[in-house]
């Protein structure tokens, strides 16, 4: 059974104060491994956040050497490392933070070959990835192999975050059926942006792990950063998804004991989210 | 005679043509439909019913820029 030293108690005493994360929550923590995509100004700021949040196993996916030009938002990064791999060094740095955890750094780009084998060996994908392609791979293995993933994107000052839990939630292709063309160096960017972005979605993976507060399932929270302006959306769950279609009717029959009949699928495809009537569609989310 | 629908397009009133599908208004705006989500009347309008969406008086439209970046 897990449990937690006298050091990491210390180490985590003010969160586990929170009523809904207490002890309970910082063993799920330790217990699990979150899987980092795009280890850049967005995912390196959420590493940060799961790292100090205790998460015990964080698998850290980037391919690529360390830029000058990274320096503005890649926060574990630092000036003598430039030309160097990236994820090595985020390694360092979160292990400096917090000795307690274990951090892989796998210094690669997510591809077809890679995907399936590191979406298995986590327990939740976080995708900071750069570029739809990546993103793209992600969420279908995601859905694949019956993961969570936190899925957060920025561009400019605008940004979104979602979780899509599979055939629970809207997955990515459903959100966005057809990925536009996309130059991933075309943007400009403050870290503040994408530092903002990457703790929110840090918190939703923390969120999901313990059971703390409401993750954004089924709600695409976007951000306009230049005006703070903030709102929670709701994606359609499309029933037939090419990707996730067939996961959401199965979860679909489960959930009613009913078997994959016709009326079932039908009644799928009305899952425009009423059933998440809960908030309203353009209530404001302040943060 | 010349008509037009008036539309909340992102919490500001615009003006649009009668009788247009969603991505002809969303051209009339100058946006480019492949880059954007649209939150039609409170919900996020999958793209297999944008074309038999006609954009219609009073409609409310909140415009989401899809983007990928990290």
């Amino acid at each position: 059974m897990t449990t937690l030293t006298a050091t990491e108690i210390e180490r985590y005493a003010r969160q586990m104060m929170l009523p809904e994360m207490g002890t309970a929550g910082q063993l799920k923590l330790k217990e699990s491994t979150v899987l980092v995509t795009g280890v850049g100004g967005l995912g390196g700021t959420a590493a940060l956040y799961l790292a100090v949040a205790g998460v015990g196993k964080l698998i850290l996916v980037r391919g690529g050497d360390l830029k000058r030009e990274d320096m503005n938002r890649q926060i574990l990064m630092t000036d003598d490392w430039v030309g160097k791999p990236r994820v090595i060094k985020a390694k360092e740095t979160l292990a400096a933070i917090n000795p307690d955890i274990e951090i892989e750094a796998i210094a690669q780009y997510v591809t077809a070959d890679n995907v399936d084998e590191l979406v298995q060996s986590a327990d939740l994908a976080l995708d900071c990835a750069f570029d739809f392609k990546e993103r793209t791979l992600l969420n279908n293995a995601c859905v694949r192999w019956d993961k969570p993933m936190v899925e957060a994107a920025m561009n400019d000052m605008e940004a979104y975050l979602t979780t899509i839990v599979p055939g629970k939630t809207p997955c990515l292709s459903c959100i966005f059926p057809e990925i536009p063309e996309w130059d991933r160096w075309g943007f400009g960017v403050l870290g503040a942006v994408s530092g903002t972005l990457a703790c929110l979605a840090a918190l939703e993976a923390v969120k999901l792990i313990t059971g703390l507060g409401e993750p954004l399932l089924g709600r695409l929270l976007t951000m306009d950063l230049a005006r703070a302006e903030f709102a929670k959306r709701r994606p359609y769950h499309d029933p037939n998804c090419v990707v996730c279609g067939d996961k959401s009717a199965a979860l679909t029959a489960t959930a009613t004991g009913a078997t994959l009949t016709g009326a079932t699928l039908t009644g799928a495809a009305v899952t425009q989210p009423s059933d998440l009537s809960d908030s309203l569609p353009l209530e404001p989310a302040f943060v | 005679m010349s008509t037009t629908i008036t539309l909340i397009v992102n919490g500001e009133t615009r003006h649009s043509s009668p009788e247009l599908s969603l991505p002809q208004v969303l051209e009339s705006f100058g946006m480019n439909p492949q880059l954007v989500a649209v939150e039609y009347n409170g919900e996020i309008l999958h793209r297999q019913f944008w074309d038999s969406t006609v954009v219609q008086e009073g409609d409310r439209l909140e415009i989401v820029t899809i983007v990928g970046g990290g």
